[in-house]
């Protein structure tokens, strides 16, 4: 493998009560890859994403592990050097897209921020690039759109506007926390096209958080299966579901909706294969 | 692509203008600051000129009275509608600098309590805990006793005692808003936290502060009233509606009216000030929650 883009090693996170939240972690990324992460909620996906993105709630507090971006360690990092990487090099495509826009801001002030503050463009010069930025989502009526405020749009189109942000000032690392789980299935399936094709041209990297193995199957190249804050099961996505190893990877394909098997009840996963996952993390850590 | 930008929705003025009560708060607050601009030019008499020959004369409506005082005459025969008009001035000064003041304050501390947390947020709301369990009323009186009377003092103690009520409700809205994903938006560009609390932040918790320091202003204009009551605003040949209270209060089996009047113009100012305040919450939180 090259250089790694994105190294995360023995992650551990805890909550303030002494819970934990992530239990030695470890994830390789290498350039344009496009690697899932996937589990049921609460299960630490989320958390691995906002930790990368310094970002983490009060709350919660990392204690061991770190995490290197093409060599440079963020965790403890002077805020400086994280300022200047985040935006320019690491970019997020949040969960949701109601919330993730400042209400009382225009579009094009909000997607301009990055252009201006980190690229020093003018102000025309920024508008004129978000434009074209807008143009690449797919989104017409660009000007008005720039001129509008986020509760005058859809929520796909606010998704769009989320992700021609991410990509403004073309990073090599994009974390997708969710990005589609907020929106209805169609346009669920518009989105996850323009993300992959936006990474594709840009030879983006992807860290993509994501509950959904369907999304998973589509868009993903490796996959890291946590259970409980813990990996369960890291592999390329096509070895996932040909050759699924473990148990709870086994029982979370099985529990996916099958489109093509109308009428068929849902099976979830059963208490039996959480206790035997659990009972597997247990023996990982006791070796 | 089907998709458009929805119509744009009526502007923030113009949804303030449909709210009833706002437009009527509103409008009374600004005929009451047309009042204290003008009075020299719109009072019909020197408030301040004694004729004991014309005491108590009842407003025009009532047997006995004169046309030149429409409302009647006080205790001292000043003429009751100029005192009124005069008062306004005070009332409105102290409204608007106390409560703004009283505003900057404590929306400071509010905002960077809320954006903060940890021991920012501890050290002031600890404050603002022990602040508020003081009886404001007493205080703003052992407040101006110490700093002796005088407009500046009465500014100074209403500020002193009510910013709390801003710092506590912006420091809640604040930590709402700074759990929105907007925010981790912001700080994943790399924006400087203070950039992220002023121009992120602060717009969205707007409309709140809008709302409080219109209710602020209505207090302030209580308090103003108490302290001039008790004599401790400003000096007695300035007129207020508080002193003109308690200079009723001394007549009022011979003259109910010279309590009535600044009593009512002081329940209308309130009012106004509290209704703008209501209809602005309205026309405001729609916007932001939608």
């Amino acid at each position: 493998m090259r250089r790694p883009l994105l190294d995360i090693e023995g992650l551990s996170a805890r909550t303030a009560d002494g819970q934990a939240v992530l239990l030695d972690v470890s994830l390789l990324m290498g350039p344009g890859e496009v690697h899932g992460l996937v589990g049921q909620s609460g299960a630490g996906k989320t958390s691995i994403a906002k930790a990368v993105l310094g970002i983490l709630p009060r709350a919660i507090t990392l204690n061991e592990g770190s995490i290197r971006f093409d060599g440079t360690e963020l965790i403890g990092a002077p805020a400086a050097t994280l300022d200047k990487l985040l935006g320019t090099d690491i970019a997020l495509i949040p969960q949701d897209p109601m919330t993730a826009l400042n209400p009382s801001r225009r579009i094009g002030a909000q997607l301009t921020d990055s252009l201006r503050l980190k690229a020093g463009l003018s102000k025309s010069a920024a508008m004129e690039r978000a434009r074209k930025l807008l143009e690449e989502v797919h989104l017409t009526d660009t000007r008005r759109i720039l001129r509008a405020y986020p509760h005058e749009l859809s929520g796909g189109m606010r998704q769009r506007v989320l992700i021609a942000s991410a990509f403004a000032l073309n990073p090599r690392l994009i974390i997708a926390d969710e990005p589609t789980s907020a929106l209805d299935v169609t346009v669920q399936k518009q989105i996850l096209r323009l993300i992959r094709r936006l990474q594709r041209e840009h030879e983006t990297a992807v860290l993509f958080v994501t509950h959904d193995l369907g999304v998973v199957a589509q868009i993903c190249d490796d996959v890291t299966v946590l259970f409980s804050g813990a990996v369960v099961e890291q592999t390329t996505v096509h070895h996932l579901f040909r050759h699924p190893r473990h148990v709870y990877t086994r029982a979370l394909i099985a529990s996916n909706p099958r489109y093509d098997q109308p009428g068929a009840s849902l099976r979830p996963i059963s208490d039996e294969v959480i206790a035997d996952t659990l009972q597997s993390l247990d023996a990982k850590g006791a070796s | 692509m089907v998709e458009t930008v929805h119509a744009p929705s009526q502007g923030t003025f113009g949804r303030i203008l449909r709210e009833p009560r706002a437009l009527f708060g509103g409008l009374f607050i600004l005929f009451l600051i047309f009042c204290a601009l003008s009075a020299p030019l719109i009072a019909p008499h020197d408030p301040l000129e004694q004729d004991l020959l014309l005491e108590k004369i009842p407003p025009v409506w009532q047997a006995g009275s004169d046309p030149a005082y429409l409302l009647g005459t006080d205790g001292l025969g000043r003429d009751l509608l100029s005192r009124l008009i005069h008062a306004a001035r005070i009332s409105l000064i102290v409204a608007f600098v106390a409560g703004i003041l009283a505003c900057l304050l404590g929306t400071t501390l509010g905002l960077l309590a809320g954006f903060y947390g940890r021991w920012v947020d501890t050290l002031i709301s600890r404050l603002v805990d022990i602040w508020m369990s003081f009886p404001p009323v007493l205080l703003s009186i052992l407040l101006v006793a110490v700093l002796g009377s005088g407009l500046h003092s009465v500014i100074v103690a209403i500020v002193v005692i009510d910013w709390t009520r801003f710092c506590r409700v912006v420091r809640t809205e604040t930590l709402a808003q700074t759990k929105l994903e907007y925010v981790d938006s912001a700080v994943t560009l790399g924006m400087p936290r203070m950039r992220i609390l002023f121009r992120e932040i602060l717009p969205n918790v707007f409309p709140v502060i809008l709302v409080l320091l219109s209710l602020e202003m209505g207090i302030a204009v209580i308090v103003e009233a108490i302290l001039s009551f008790v004599g401790l605003s400003v000096s007695t040949d300035t007129p207020t509606w508080g002193g003109m209270i308690a200079e009723g209060r001394q007549v009022i089996y011979q003259a109910w009216w010279v309590l009535v009047f600044p009593l009512a113009a002081l329940f209308l100012t309130v009012l106004a000030f509290n209704q703008l305040g209501d209809g602005l919450r309205n026309a405001l939180d729609p916007a932001l929650r939608r």
